[in-house]
């Protein structure tokens, strides 16, 4: 029996001591819930899946939930880009906080961040980021995996083109912010010799770029629809972004001496778009007359899942506010600020003294221009109409918004007149729901809704976001032709004239209204400004149609982009400066009005509120480095400095031109 | 001497019946005592009455009278048939046995350092958990309680931070204080498992602290291990009955002493005084409306006031006085049944723990159950065989806040015009009618639930073979421990008034009603197979060896339902909701498999000189192929002096004299999963596409080619001695150095990576430290037994090398090479300043000092100038230029004590457990704690001892809002040392003599307390344990009686 329990227990033994030895199955355990490398891109229904991912990234729209983030290429706001991106420019004024803070680029005291991780957080981040280039990267290197299961070439070039549809936007959104930047063909590991690139220069970066946006448009699907897959036409409108900025950026910035270059990206920026207009899908959005003769304003408003229906938009980003919304209309009417991308914002005199008269003539010149003066903001009167769709008239919309009833209607009846609240001091966001001061008395509207669901929501509100819209193909178009100087009439007619006409402008009462190549109004204030700050003055109709692209596009983040690429960045050093606080609005300030029916929060001269000599408002009063309302600007912001740290870790990438470098 | 043999041999063959009485030093008889004839398998067991009956077969029969607790006592029969015993109590702690890795030990012949624990400190104890009941009791086995609710796991730890790891909820690197390998009867377990035990079901306890004896159990030990040893039933024993019942009261043992609603105002106002502010009228009236209230709270019109169209609430309520119960009970009961024959031994336990939360609004309740079986069989002469069948289930049913709204403990000191003016409903008469509002208890009230139920079987089956008898063993441990846990959450929508009539809701997930169901599944299967051998030859020379295999499989599974839209918040059927796409569902799934071989040598040489070899090759599927099995092994010596002849002059007094020493480097394994696999995970793509809801794959992880296991060295000597047989005295000196800790990638690498730098093996950090053990008992001459024992330890350690932070950034969570963990940057207080160190010029104060950041104002702190610039500030802010801030002192507890005494006479026994720190910085950085505001409660603690215009002689600066909370210095910072009454019981036992004639064995009454009462300099407001916002810690009072038939 003994001899037995011995032979078994040894056995035991022996065999557990044997199958420890073995290296099995057993103990080869792989992830369950996620997908080693290696397993993945292997089907034709990997590729979009993957691909999935890069659409928020790049199409960013207002962002979602509440916590938002600095949005590319400048990444100086939070929140929506297309909201956000025009505040710290000459259009906006934009307090983030209780000591009426700006941003360090404004007040001249703008550093080269140490590291690029570290200054994620800070607001003068550098947007060195190169993670959503390497998925791009990681797919370019491996779709081709698919290939077996994937029943047509076609299928995995398209896919390859949406790729290469984003790399191209990532690195356009790169040489706005940095000018050259090294080119990458791989995804990276912690051993690549890539990781030391120097910068590719910048001829060879755009060619690169153009190239990618070529091979999408003549891949991609052509398949219709905003909110669907990347398309032909939104290639088509990326590729003409790209193209009028490195083009004109060429042509202005003589100092790179690449302007033989310029027209080559004008004529492909002017292809595209005619591909577009001449496409016929698309046109300008209108609202029957019953339902207002606002159609601008209520452009920016539609809700939800309605953003693929109207013809304007040719990429929008729509949010059902269950399972993903924003609170971007929220804060929007909140104009309170905190660190987290909520500005207390308000419109300069300059952006609404760039509006003309309904009559078609500037401000200077038109008799119908009312002047600054009395307590009824009469200089937003008799103007192109899209002016009160942008900075409210006390008397119009917000100002007479009732949340507070079911559903929330624009109804002075039910909530009475509220005036804006005006202070230079922006307190932090609390929450009262009502609107919030405005340090400029030009409250905007634009983008600012009347549906109760996106007032009340911090993370569920609805509004689409309209990324690409088919007005600013026009805008480019004649942009581009102008420059290249093949504008005619009828490109006038087809670009200009059709966004005047949506806004409302009568061309049988005003003809003046009307652009024509033989009838530009003059403009000498405009002229004098382009001479002043930008060194240059524009030819008559370039000066017309960037006008009316500044005066369109307002607050959608195109204006610091333009500014940079036509070398007019000292545009932002114009005095910023608000509403005339006049007599008559001093005594409408004066604490006494405070009933429903009209309502003026208490504004006290030389302690809310500051002034000129002529009256005016002088933004930013209080913030530091700030004085008279001019902000600073200096050349080397052109182009966005590199963090230390990187230029210490590479040595062979160089500073951005003028900014503090390591030692070499 | 032929005759004596003949004499003899005729003896042998005459059976005779030999009887007699067991008796204790006290002559109370002794039930149950083993009565067995040496070297056969005859033996009997004492009655009540203490008599037995043997019969033996000659006279050189030897009887062998044995009791645990007693000392085993051996009589040759002689002639005799009557032979009466009394045992003595076993005082010679140096026969203690200790449990090691599969095995025991004798106490003297350990290498490694060891502390044992008997099971007096779980039995009977005024505590619900083994964590509670261990707190104190082993020199450096840390015990955390994060809080005071009653499913919270303690942290375990042995000997302090063990290493660096990423905290992926906070997204931060964290000093980790990790928990050691615990084993409970062999079979891994987790501290979670390990809390749900009921403490009275603990026979022992081994903790191993150092490399030598832990290197057995290979690359999970080497954060130390806790054997922990069940109770059995014993052969040879009459079946015994136990039943204990406690009812305890609990109540937290600290809690925040808010100002009431008049006070918050007259601060706001007065702090706008201080500062040469104006009050506005809007304060004013707010104060008059808070004295209208005061005067006549019963007034509903007193409740608020308008301020336009906003409401102003001005109530006064104290929200902890309403949501904190002053006394909760605890209701523990315990069965056990134990037992056992000649062949069978077996032990059955029962336990129900009921206990009432704090909540006295939104109540939380938890309940436990544990059965535990053993059985103990000897089926053969050589085979042997265990089963186990333990069981245990809690559930904790807790009101739920959705996280938006913060944590109730820090919130309900802020927020003060919602939790202190806010009633938690409006009144039907009120314009919205009965609503409920934004006031933190409503949001407990309104019926939003979280029940939570864990359960956790343990089967295990353990054969043994017996080879040859007394030197080779063969052994199995063969277990299963199948884990669950359930989460069901009711989230009604809400909607609520704040500061209009209108109810509103601000958050999607408020507005609808929601549910969330969690099941998370763990399945364990532990292979142990083992041969144990031990010998002695030639007298001298012991050897003993074991080695064994060891197999394990985990997986794990989890899967999440949020429902959304529900019809009834009731019902959490993903059915029954308005739009069922909206549900979403996660899961989780892990496995992870192990093999190993291990072994153990022991060498003996006359009991003097002891040597150990322990040694595993370990492998795990954590790793990849190439590098999946190491081999890690340690050694230990230990030289018993007292056996030595040149000791014998000194064995009166010094029975035990051992140094010790032990080296063993051990490799770790990673908590994750797979580490070393790039992965690609699947989440939404946040972006509809064509009307589609759109997932997505990210991109995979970068992993370092260069990846190895984390290594811990642990060097340590030991020093063990009794004196006069009662005063046993140990010491541990120690170093445990951890390399290779995989860490935050280095930021070598420029961001064109693209990734995150993937983790790589850099860390280094170094611990040193000590324990010490004094134990003294003794008995006098009047019968008073008396015992007393002190353990103190302490463990101090330093990050030698840390290359991410390599510029030595200083800040919270950031560590740099020769930074010591623990350590306080802070300013060098110059001291308080009043109204005349300050120049008044136009509306603003002038400092002639330094210069420091923002407006000063009589009462503020003032700064030294350390670097002598003019300006205090925090230079580049590290630890090379860290402004004028310098190490101020170190949060880490040093010299943490247990002190235990005891005492027994006459069937009254007292014995008390108090526990310490001895040396500890605290800075308290609760902003409330510095004050309130508009906002914020603020502490009526610190308004009484701070600054004020009439008070310029205060301990603390001036009173301020709570966003003004002063910065990091020497003036406030808390000496935190602090002695604790943890536990105290006073014990009756009720005389056997007039138990006998009920039948009843043993009958005690306990009256004790947990936490009674603390000697600290740290404010009242504060469980010197817990310095956070959170669940109070709770002090317990206990009445407990215990019976056995």
């Amino acid at each position: 029996m003994k001899k037995i329990i011995k032979y078994i227990a040894i056995g035991c033994v022996s065999i557990g001591f044997s199958l420890s030895s073995c290296n099995d199955g057993f103990m080869q355990q792989d992830p369950i819930q996620s997908l080693a490398e290696g397993v993945f891109l292997k089907n034709e229904g990997d590729l979009p899946l993957y691909l999935n991912q890069l659409y928020n990234v790049y199409a960013q729209g207002h962002q979602t939930g509440n916590a938002y983030s600095y949005s590319p290429p400048f990444f100086i706001t939070r929140g929506s880009q297309i909201i956000y991106g025009d505040i710290f420019t000459d259009n906006a004024i934009g307090f983030s906080n209780t000591s009426g803070d700006i941003v360090n680029r404004m007040q001249g005291t703008w550093q080269v961040p140490s590291s690029a991780t570290s200054s994620l957080d800070n607001a003068d981040n550098t947007g060195w980021r190169w993670n959503n280039l390497r998925t791009i990267n990681y797919f370019l290197n491996h779709y081709r995996e698919a290939e077996a299961s994937v029943s047509s070439p076609e299928l995995l070039n398209k896919y390859a083109a949406e790729a290469y549809f984003f790399k191209a936007w990532d690195y356009y959104q790169k040489i706005v912010a940095f000018g050259e930047v090294p080119w990458l063909e791989k995804d990276l590991n912690i051993d690549s010799p890539e990781l030391y690139s120097p910068r590719t220069p910048r001829a060879e970066l755009a060619d690169k770029i153009l190239e990618c946006l070529n091979y999408a448009v003549q891949h991609i699907s052509t398949e219709s629809g905003a909110t669907g897959r990347i398309n032909r036409d939104m290639a088509n409108f990326l590729k003409a972004r790209f193209c009028l900025f490195e083009g004109t950026f060429r042509k202005y910035h003589t100092e790179l001496n690449l302007q033989a270059t310029a027209n080559k990206f004008l004529e492909e920026c002017a292809a595209a778009c005619n591909e577009i207009i001449s496409s016929g899908k698309y046109q300008l959005y209108n609202v029957p007359s019953e339902v207002g003769n606002d159609p601008y304003w209520h452009l920016f408003k539609l809700n939800g899942m309605t953003g693929g229906d109207h013809k304007e938009a040719i990429l929008a980003r729509v949010y059902d506010g269950s399972k993903l919304g924003h609170g971007t209309s929220r804060y929007f009417n909140m104009n309170r600020g905190n660190a987290s991308g909520r500005y207390c914002k308000g419109a300069t005199k300059d952006l609404v003294d760039e509006y003309l008269c309904i009559d078609g003539l500037p401000v200077t010149s038109s008799p119908l221009f009312k002047g600054y003066d009395g307590d009824d903001w009469r200089e937003l009167d008799n103007r192109d109409p899209r002016l009160r769709q942008t900075v409210v008239k006390p008397g119009e919309y917000i100002t007479i918004f009732n949340r507070d009833e079911n559903g929330g209607v624009i109804n002075q009846a039910l909530q009475g007149l509220k005036y804006p609240e005006i202070t230079y001091n922006c307190p932090t966001a609390n929450q009262t729901p009502t609107g919030g001061p405005c340090a400029t008395g030009y409250m905007f509207v634009k983008h600012w809704t009347n549906e109760q669901i996106d007032n009340g929501s911090t993370t569920s509100g609805t509004q689409t976001a309209l990324i690409f819209r088919y007005a600013e193909a026009l805008l480019m178009y004649a942009e581009a032709k102008a420059e290249l100087g093949t504008i005619t009439n009828e490109d006038l007619d087809l670009t200009v004239n059709a966004l005047r006409l949506r806004a409302g402008f009568d061309f049988t009462k005003y003809p003046n209204s009307k652009l024509a190549l033989q009838n530009i109004p003059a403009d000498a204030r405009l002229d004098n400004l382009y001479q002043q700050y930008a060194g240059y003055v524009p030819g008559p109709i370039l000066r017309e149609i960037r006008r009316e692209r500044r005066i369109e596009m307002a607050m959608e983040g195109l204006r610091r982009e333009d500014l940079v690429r036509w070398k007019a960045g000292k545009f932002i050093e114009k005095p910023i400066r608000g509403m005339k606080f006049t007599a008559e609005k001093q005594k409408l300030y004066d604490g006494t009005n405070t009933s429903k029916a009209k309502n003026a929060p208490k504004a006290t001269l030389n302690s809310d509120v500051f002034v000129d000599s002529e009256g005016f408002i002088i933004g930013y009063p209080k913030s530091p480095n700030v004085t008279n309302g001019i902000v600073k600007w200096d050349d080397k912001y052109y182009y966005n400095p590199i963090p230390l740290q990187e230029l210490e870790l590479n040595k062979n990438l160089t500073q951005s031109p003028q900014w503090q470098d390591i030692k070499r | 001497m032929l005759l004596l043999f003949t004499f003899m041999s005729i003896a042998c063959i005459k059976a005779q019946t030999i009887s007699g009485t067991v008796t204790d030093d006290k002559n109370e008889p002794l039930i149950g005592v083993s009565v067995a004839v040496k070297n056969t398998t005859k033996g009997t067991m004492t009655d009540v009455d203490g008599k037995y009956n043997i019969t033996v077969n000659d006279q050189n029969a030897v009887l062998v009278f044995s009791l645990v607790g007693y000392a085993k006592q051996e009589i040759q029969t002689g002639s005799k048939t009557v032979i009466n015993v009394q045992l003595a109590e076993d005082s010679k702690l140096l026969d203690e046995v200790v449990v090691v890795g599969f095995g025991t030990q004798k106490k003297v012949n350990l290498t490694g350092a060891v502390s044992a624990v008997g099971a007096e400190a779980f039995e009977n104890r005024p505590v619900t958990s083994v964590g509670q009941a261990l707190q104190g009791v082993v020199p450096n086995l840390n015990i955390t309680m994060g809080d005071g609710k009653p499913s919270t796991v303690p942290n375990f730890n042995i000997r302090g931070t063990t290493s660096i790891d990423y905290n992926s909820t906070d997204n931060r690197w964290e000093l980790k204080n990790g928990e050691p390998l615990i084993l409970v009867d062999g079979v891994e377990m987790s501290s979670t498992l390990v809390n749900q035990m009921n403490p009275n079901d603990i026979e022992g306890m081994s903790v191993i602290k150092d490399a030598s004896a832990s290197a057995i159990y290979g690359t999970k030990a080497s954060r130390g291990v806790v054997l922990i040893t069940t109770k059995s039933g014993k052969f040879n024993q009459k079946g015994k009955i136990s039943y204990s019942y406690d009812i305890s009261w609990d109540k937290p043992s600290a809690l925040p002493d808010i100002m009431n609603a008049y006070e918050i105002q007259r601060f706001v106002m007065q702090n706008s005084e201080w500062t040469l502010g104006t009050v506005s009228d809007l304060d004013k009236r707010k104060m008059e409306a808070i004295e209208k209230y005061m005067a006549d709270p019963n007034n509903p019109d007193n409740r608020y006031m308008m301020n336009g169209n906003s409401i102003v609430w001005v109530g006064d309520m104290n929200p902890y006085k309403l949501v904190v119960r002053d006394w909760t009970p605890t209701q523990k009961h315990n069965l056990s049944i134990s037992g056992g024959t000649e062949k069978v031994a077996y032990h059955l336990s029962l336990g129900y723990l009921s206990e009432d939360g704090m909540y006295k609004i939104g109540e939380d309740k938890y309940n436990r159950y544990n059965i535990a079986t053993r059985f103990n069989a000897k089926v053969t002469n050589w085979f042997n065989l265990e089963t186990k069948v333990n069981y245990n289930r809690y559930s904790y049913d807790e009101p739920y806040v959705p996280s938006y709204k913060g944590n109730i403990w820090s919130v309900l000191k802020q927020d003060a015009d919602k939790n202190i003016n806010m009633p938690i409903k409006t009144l039907a008469s009120d314009p919205s009618g009965e609503q409920w509002t934004d006031n933190y208890l409503a949001w407990l009230d309104y019926g939003n639930r979280t029940v939570t139920n864990r359960w956790t079987t343990a089967l295990s089956v353990s054969p043994e073979f017996i080879v040859i008898p007394n030197t080779l063993k063969l052994k199995a441990d063969l277990s299963y421990l199948p884990q669950g846990r359930t989460m069901r959450r009711k989230d009604p929508s809400h909607y609520y008034i704040t500061y209009t009539w209108s109810p509103v809701s601000e958050q999607q997930e408020y507005k609808e009603n929601r549910g969330r169901f969690e099941k998370d599944v763990t399945d364990n299967y532990q292979i142990n197979v083992y041969a144990d051998f031990n010998k002695t030859f030639k007298e001298k020379h012991t050897l003993s060896a074991i080695l064994g295999f060891n197999q394990e499989y985990v997986e794990y599974s989890q899967s999440v339902l949020n429902l959304r839209n529900l019809f009834s918040p009731d019902v959490l059927n993903p059915n029954a909701t308005e739009d069922p796409t909206l549900n979403t569902m996660e899961t989780s799934a892990q496995k992870r498999t192990g093999r190993a071989v291990f072994g153990r040598i022991n060498y003996n040489y006359a009991n003097k000189y002891l040597f150990e070899v322990n040694g595993r090759y370990d492998g795990s599927s954590r790793f990849t192929q190439d590098g999946r099995y190491f081999f890690f092994p340690s050694f230990s010596a230990g030289w018993r002096i007292s056996e030595e002849q040149f000791m014998d002059v000194s064995k009166e007094w010094l029975s035990n004299l051992k140094i010790r020493v032990s080296y063993g480097k051990l490799g770790s394994q990673p908590d994750s999963y797979y580490p070393y696999q790039p992965s690609m995970s699947s989440t939404s793509s946040n972006y509809w596409i064509s009307g589609n809801w759109s997932n997505t794959v990210n991109a995979p992880n970068l992993v370092s080619p260069y990846l190895t296991w984390e290594k811990t060295a642990t060097t340590n000597f030991g020093l063990d001695a009794t004196f006069l047989n009662r005063l046993n005295f140990s010491l541990d000196i120690f170093e445990r150095k951890v390399s290779d800790i995989l860490v935050e990638g280095s930021a070598a690498y420029p961001n064109l990576l693209g990734a995150t730098p993937p983790r790589e093996n850099s860390g280094v950090i170094r611990g040193r430290g000590w324990e010490l053990t004094l134990e003294w008992k003794d008995k006098l001459a009047n019968g008073l037994q008396y015992n007393a024992g002190l353990v103190l330890s302490d463990a101090v350690t330093k990050v030698l090398n840390y290359p991410s932070n390599a510029i030595k950034t200083l800040g919270d969570y950031m560590y740099y090479n020769g930074m010591t963990v623990g350590e306080i940057w802070g300013y060098e207080t110059g001291g308080i300043l009043q109204a005349e160190d300050l120049v008044l010029n136009g509306n603003q104060y002038v400092f002639y000092g330094p210069r420091h950041s923002g407006n000063l104002y009589p009462g503020d702190p003032w700064l030294k100038d350390l670097n002598g610039d003019g300006v205090i500030n925090t230079g580049s802010n590290t630890a090379d230029d860290p402004g004028d801030r310098k190490i101020i002192g170190n949060n880490t507890p040093r010299y943490k004590f247990g002190v235990t005494l005891g005492a027994s006479w006459k069937g009254f026994d007292l014995s008390m457990l108090l526990q310490g720190v001895v040396k500890r910085d605290l800075w308290i950085g609760s902003t409330t704690y510095w004050g309130g505001g508009t906002n914020n409660a603020g502490s009526k603690w610190m308004y009484e001892r701070s600054w004020k215009p009439d008070q310029t002689d205060a301990k603390f600066p001036r009173y301020r809002s709570a966003a003004g909370a002063p910065s990091v210095q020497t003036g406030w910072l808390v000496n935190g040392a602090y002695l604790r009454m943890k536990q105290a019981v006073l014990g009756y036992t009720v005389p056997a003599s007039l138990l006998k004639k009920l039948h009843v064995e043993k009958l005690r009454f306990t009256l004790s307390g947990y936490n009674l009462f603390e000697i600290t300099e740290v404010p009242s407001i504060f469980d010197p344990d817990q310095i956070s916002d959170s669940y109070p810690q709770k002090r317990t009072i206990a009445l407990g009686a215990q019976i056995t038939f």
